[in-house]
Protein backbone atom coordinates (compact mmCIF):
# COMPACT_ATOMS: atom_id res chain seq x y z
CA UNK A 1 0.00 0.00 0.00
CA UNK A 2 1.10 3.55 -0.69
CA UNK A 3 1.16 6.12 2.11
CA UNK A 4 -1.43 8.82 1.45
CA UNK A 5 1.18 11.56 1.14
CA UNK A 6 3.24 9.55 -1.33
CA UNK A 7 2.57 10.17 -5.04
CA UNK A 8 1.21 7.09 -6.73
CA UNK A 9 2.93 5.87 -9.88
CA UNK A 10 1.55 7.22 -13.17
CA UNK A 11 -1.25 8.95 -11.28
CA UNK A 12 -1.42 11.76 -13.84
CA UNK A 13 -2.45 9.28 -16.50
CA UNK A 14 -0.29 11.03 -19.08
CA UNK A 15 2.14 8.12 -19.44
CA UNK A 16 0.66 5.06 -21.13
CA UNK A 17 3.25 2.39 -20.77
CA UNK A 18 3.92 -0.93 -22.41
CA UNK A 19 6.62 -3.24 -21.10
CA UNK A 20 8.69 -5.07 -23.70
CA UNK A 21 10.57 -8.23 -22.69
CA UNK A 22 13.21 -10.22 -24.58
CA UNK A 23 14.14 -13.88 -24.09
CA UNK A 24 16.65 -16.41 -25.39
CA UNK A 25 18.64 -15.43 -28.45
CA UNK A 26 16.50 -12.33 -28.91
CA UNK A 27 17.66 -10.98 -25.52
CA UNK A 28 21.21 -11.92 -26.43
CA UNK A 29 21.17 -10.09 -29.75
CA UNK A 30 19.28 -7.08 -28.37
CA UNK A 31 21.65 -6.85 -25.41
CA UNK A 32 18.76 -6.20 -23.04
CA UNK A 33 15.92 -8.07 -21.35
CA UNK A 34 13.38 -5.38 -20.62
CA UNK A 35 12.35 -1.99 -21.91
CA UNK A 36 9.45 0.24 -20.91
CA UNK A 37 7.98 2.37 -23.71
CA UNK A 38 5.52 5.20 -23.74
CA UNK A 39 2.69 4.11 -26.04
CA UNK A 40 2.39 7.71 -27.21
CA UNK A 41 5.80 7.34 -28.85
CA UNK A 42 4.51 4.47 -31.01
CA UNK A 43 1.58 3.86 -33.35
CA UNK A 44 0.15 1.75 -30.55
CA UNK A 45 0.03 -1.34 -32.80
CA UNK A 46 1.84 -4.57 -32.04
CA UNK A 47 3.36 -5.11 -35.50
CA UNK A 48 4.72 -1.56 -35.62
CA UNK A 49 6.20 -2.03 -32.15
CA UNK A 50 7.90 -5.25 -33.24
CA UNK A 51 9.34 -3.55 -36.30
CA UNK A 52 10.61 -0.46 -34.49
CA UNK A 53 12.05 -2.27 -31.46
CA UNK A 54 13.72 -5.13 -33.33
CA UNK A 55 14.76 -3.18 -36.46
CA UNK A 56 18.43 -2.80 -35.44
CA UNK A 57 18.72 -6.57 -34.96
CA UNK A 58 16.97 -7.30 -38.27
CA UNK A 59 19.21 -4.78 -40.07
CA UNK A 60 22.41 -6.28 -38.62
CA UNK A 61 21.30 -9.80 -39.51
CA UNK A 62 21.39 -10.79 -35.84
CA UNK A 63 17.72 -11.82 -35.98
CA UNK A 64 15.41 -12.93 -38.77
CA UNK A 65 11.94 -11.43 -38.57
CA UNK A 66 10.15 -14.68 -39.39
CA UNK A 67 11.98 -16.48 -36.56
CA UNK A 68 10.87 -14.15 -33.80
CA UNK A 69 7.72 -15.15 -31.92
CA UNK A 70 5.72 -12.81 -29.75
CA UNK A 71 3.26 -12.78 -26.89
CA UNK A 72 1.00 -10.17 -25.35
CA UNK A 73 0.34 -10.56 -21.63
CA UNK A 74 1.99 -13.98 -21.78
CA UNK A 75 -0.25 -15.37 -24.53
CA UNK A 76 1.37 -16.27 -27.88
CA UNK A 77 0.00 -14.29 -30.79
CA UNK A 78 0.53 -13.89 -34.54
CA UNK A 79 -2.04 -11.15 -34.95
CA UNK A 80 -1.62 -7.42 -35.02
CA UNK A 81 -3.60 -5.50 -32.44
CA UNK A 82 -3.93 -2.19 -30.66
CA UNK A 83 -1.90 -2.23 -27.46
CA UNK A 84 -3.34 -1.09 -24.16
CA UNK A 85 -1.79 0.76 -21.24
CA UNK A 86 0.01 -1.76 -19.05
CA UNK A 87 0.35 -4.47 -21.70
CA UNK A 88 3.37 -6.76 -21.50
CA UNK A 89 4.81 -7.66 -24.90
CA UNK A 90 7.56 -10.26 -25.31
CA UNK A 91 9.78 -11.27 -28.22
CA UNK A 92 11.61 -14.62 -28.33
CA UNK A 93 12.70 -17.47 -30.63
CA UNK A 94 10.98 -20.85 -30.94
CA UNK A 95 10.95 -22.82 -27.70
CA UNK A 96 13.48 -25.52 -26.86
CA UNK A 97 12.97 -27.49 -23.68
CA UNK A 98 13.57 -31.02 -22.55
CA UNK B 1 -9.51 -36.33 -13.45
CA UNK B 2 -5.87 -37.11 -12.92
CA UNK B 3 -3.74 -35.31 -10.36
CA UNK B 4 -1.33 -33.08 -12.28
CA UNK B 5 1.73 -31.42 -10.79
CA UNK B 6 4.22 -29.25 -12.68
CA UNK B 7 7.39 -27.68 -11.33
CA UNK B 8 9.82 -25.21 -12.90
CA UNK B 9 12.96 -25.30 -10.81
CA UNK B 10 15.81 -22.77 -10.90
CA UNK B 11 17.70 -25.00 -8.45
CA UNK B 12 18.78 -28.63 -8.59
CA UNK B 13 16.20 -31.17 -9.67
CA UNK B 14 16.32 -34.46 -7.78
CA UNK B 15 14.39 -37.08 -9.73
CA UNK B 16 14.95 -39.76 -7.10
CA UNK B 17 13.27 -37.70 -4.39
CA UNK B 18 10.45 -36.77 -6.76
CA UNK B 19 10.04 -40.44 -7.67
CA UNK B 20 9.77 -41.44 -4.00
CA UNK B 21 7.17 -38.80 -3.38
CA UNK B 22 5.24 -39.76 -6.52
CA UNK B 23 5.15 -43.47 -5.56
CA UNK B 24 3.99 -42.55 -2.06
CA UNK B 25 1.17 -40.42 -3.47
CA UNK B 26 0.09 -43.15 -5.92
CA UNK B 27 0.07 -46.30 -3.83
CA UNK B 28 -2.90 -47.73 -5.71
CA UNK B 29 -1.41 -47.42 -9.20
CA UNK B 30 -0.62 -50.58 -11.15
CA UNK B 31 2.03 -48.86 -13.26
CA UNK B 32 4.44 -45.99 -12.80
CA UNK B 33 6.64 -44.87 -15.68
CA UNK B 34 9.34 -42.24 -15.23
CA UNK B 35 11.74 -40.47 -17.54
CA UNK B 36 14.85 -38.60 -16.48
CA UNK B 37 16.51 -36.30 -19.04
CA UNK B 38 20.12 -35.32 -18.49
CA UNK B 39 22.50 -32.77 -19.98
CA UNK B 40 24.88 -34.56 -22.34
CA UNK B 41 28.53 -33.69 -21.80
CA UNK B 42 29.30 -33.90 -25.52
CA UNK B 43 27.56 -32.41 -28.55
CA UNK B 44 28.57 -31.83 -32.16
CA UNK B 45 30.12 -28.50 -31.09
CA UNK B 46 32.37 -30.12 -28.45
CA UNK B 47 32.43 -30.71 -24.71
CA UNK B 48 29.54 -28.96 -22.93
CA UNK B 49 30.13 -27.50 -19.47
CA UNK B 50 26.55 -26.40 -18.86
CA UNK B 51 23.28 -25.29 -20.39
CA UNK B 52 21.57 -22.01 -19.79
CA UNK B 53 17.79 -22.41 -19.91
CA UNK B 54 16.24 -19.00 -20.27
CA UNK B 55 12.66 -18.73 -19.03
CA UNK B 56 9.74 -16.32 -18.91
CA UNK B 57 8.38 -16.29 -15.33
CA UNK B 58 4.67 -17.03 -15.50
CA UNK B 59 4.49 -18.06 -19.14
CA UNK B 60 7.04 -20.87 -18.80
CA UNK B 61 5.21 -22.40 -15.82
CA UNK B 62 1.92 -22.06 -17.69
CA UNK B 63 3.32 -23.93 -20.71
CA UNK B 64 4.36 -26.89 -18.53
CA UNK B 65 0.91 -26.94 -16.96
CA UNK B 66 -0.88 -26.82 -20.34
CA UNK B 67 1.19 -29.73 -21.69
CA UNK B 68 0.62 -31.85 -18.57
CA UNK B 69 -3.11 -31.12 -18.54
CA UNK B 70 -3.38 -32.12 -22.21
CA UNK B 71 -1.65 -35.42 -21.38
CA UNK B 72 -4.03 -36.02 -18.46
CA UNK B 73 -6.94 -35.40 -20.79
CA UNK B 74 -5.60 -37.72 -23.48
CA UNK B 75 -4.44 -40.77 -21.51
CA UNK B 76 -6.08 -42.87 -18.84
CA UNK B 77 -3.68 -41.86 -16.06
CA UNK B 78 -4.18 -41.27 -12.34
CA UNK B 79 -1.38 -38.81 -11.85
CA UNK B 80 1.30 -36.93 -13.79
CA UNK B 81 4.35 -35.07 -12.61
CA UNK B 82 6.49 -32.79 -14.77
CA UNK B 83 9.58 -31.17 -13.27
CA UNK B 84 11.79 -29.03 -15.50
CA UNK B 85 14.92 -27.07 -14.71
CA UNK B 86 15.54 -23.49 -15.70
CA UNK B 87 18.64 -21.35 -15.32
CA UNK B 88 22.10 -22.91 -15.32
CA UNK B 89 22.19 -26.71 -15.57
CA UNK B 90 25.57 -28.42 -15.47
CA UNK B 91 26.59 -31.27 -17.77
CA UNK B 92 25.33 -34.64 -16.49
CA UNK B 93 22.76 -32.97 -14.24
CA UNK B 94 19.07 -33.73 -14.57
CA UNK B 95 17.22 -31.24 -16.73
CA UNK B 96 13.76 -32.82 -16.81
CA UNK B 97 11.88 -35.50 -14.90
CA UNK B 98 8.44 -36.81 -15.76
CA UNK B 99 6.36 -39.47 -14.03
CA UNK B 100 3.04 -41.04 -14.99
CA UNK B 101 0.88 -43.34 -12.86
CA UNK B 102 -1.95 -45.46 -14.24
CA UNK B 103 -3.86 -48.66 -13.58
CA UNK B 104 -2.15 -50.47 -16.48
CA UNK B 105 1.22 -49.90 -18.14
CA UNK B 106 0.29 -48.68 -21.63
CA UNK B 107 -1.28 -45.39 -20.57
CA UNK B 108 1.69 -44.54 -18.33
CA UNK B 109 4.26 -45.33 -21.05
CA UNK B 110 2.36 -43.30 -23.64
CA UNK B 111 1.74 -40.35 -21.34
CA UNK B 112 5.45 -40.08 -20.47
CA UNK B 113 6.40 -40.36 -24.15
CA UNK B 114 3.85 -37.70 -25.13
CA UNK B 115 4.95 -35.35 -22.35
CA UNK B 116 8.57 -35.48 -23.48
CA UNK B 117 7.78 -34.98 -27.17
CA UNK B 118 5.74 -31.89 -26.38
CA UNK B 119 8.17 -30.50 -23.80
CA UNK B 120 11.02 -30.58 -26.34
CA UNK B 121 9.24 -28.19 -28.69
CA UNK B 122 6.52 -26.50 -26.68
CA UNK B 123 7.84 -25.80 -23.17
CA UNK B 124 8.41 -22.02 -23.08
CA UNK B 125 12.14 -22.31 -22.47
CA UNK B 126 15.22 -21.37 -24.49
CA UNK B 127 18.29 -23.53 -24.35
CA UNK B 128 21.88 -22.34 -24.76
CA UNK B 129 24.79 -24.77 -24.80
CA UNK B 130 27.99 -23.48 -23.28
CA UNK B 131 31.33 -25.27 -23.59
CA UNK B 132 34.98 -24.60 -23.90
CA UNK B 133 35.32 -21.94 -26.59
CA UNK B 134 31.72 -21.98 -27.74
CA UNK B 135 28.19 -21.02 -26.78
CA UNK B 136 25.13 -21.47 -28.99
CA UNK B 137 21.37 -21.24 -28.78
CA UNK B 138 19.75 -24.59 -29.53
CA UNK B 139 16.50 -24.89 -31.44
CA UNK B 140 14.33 -28.01 -31.81
CA UNK B 141 15.61 -30.34 -34.53
CA UNK B 142 13.72 -31.87 -37.47
CA UNK B 143 13.66 -35.05 -35.37
CA UNK B 144 11.93 -33.17 -32.54
CA UNK B 145 9.35 -31.89 -35.04
CA UNK B 146 8.76 -35.44 -36.30
CA UNK B 147 8.42 -36.70 -32.72
CA UNK B 148 5.76 -34.10 -32.08
CA UNK B 149 3.85 -35.10 -35.23
CA UNK B 150 3.44 -38.64 -33.88
CA UNK B 151 0.70 -37.30 -31.64
CA UNK B 152 -1.18 -35.23 -34.20
CA UNK B 153 -1.44 -37.68 -37.09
Amino acid sequence: MWATDFPQPFSTGSFMKVTVLFFGKVADVMGERRRVLDLADTSGRLFDLRQSVLEPAFASGGLEAQRVLMSVNQVLTNDDRALQDGDEVAFFPVFSGG
Amino acid sequence: MAVVETLLLPQALDGQTLYGRFVEANRGAGAIVTFSGRVRGETTAGAVSHLWLDWYPGMSEQSLKAIAEAAAERFDVQALLVAHRCGEVKAEDEIVFVAAASAHRRAAFEAADYLMDRLKSEAALWKREVGEGFARWVEPTAKDADDLKRWTS
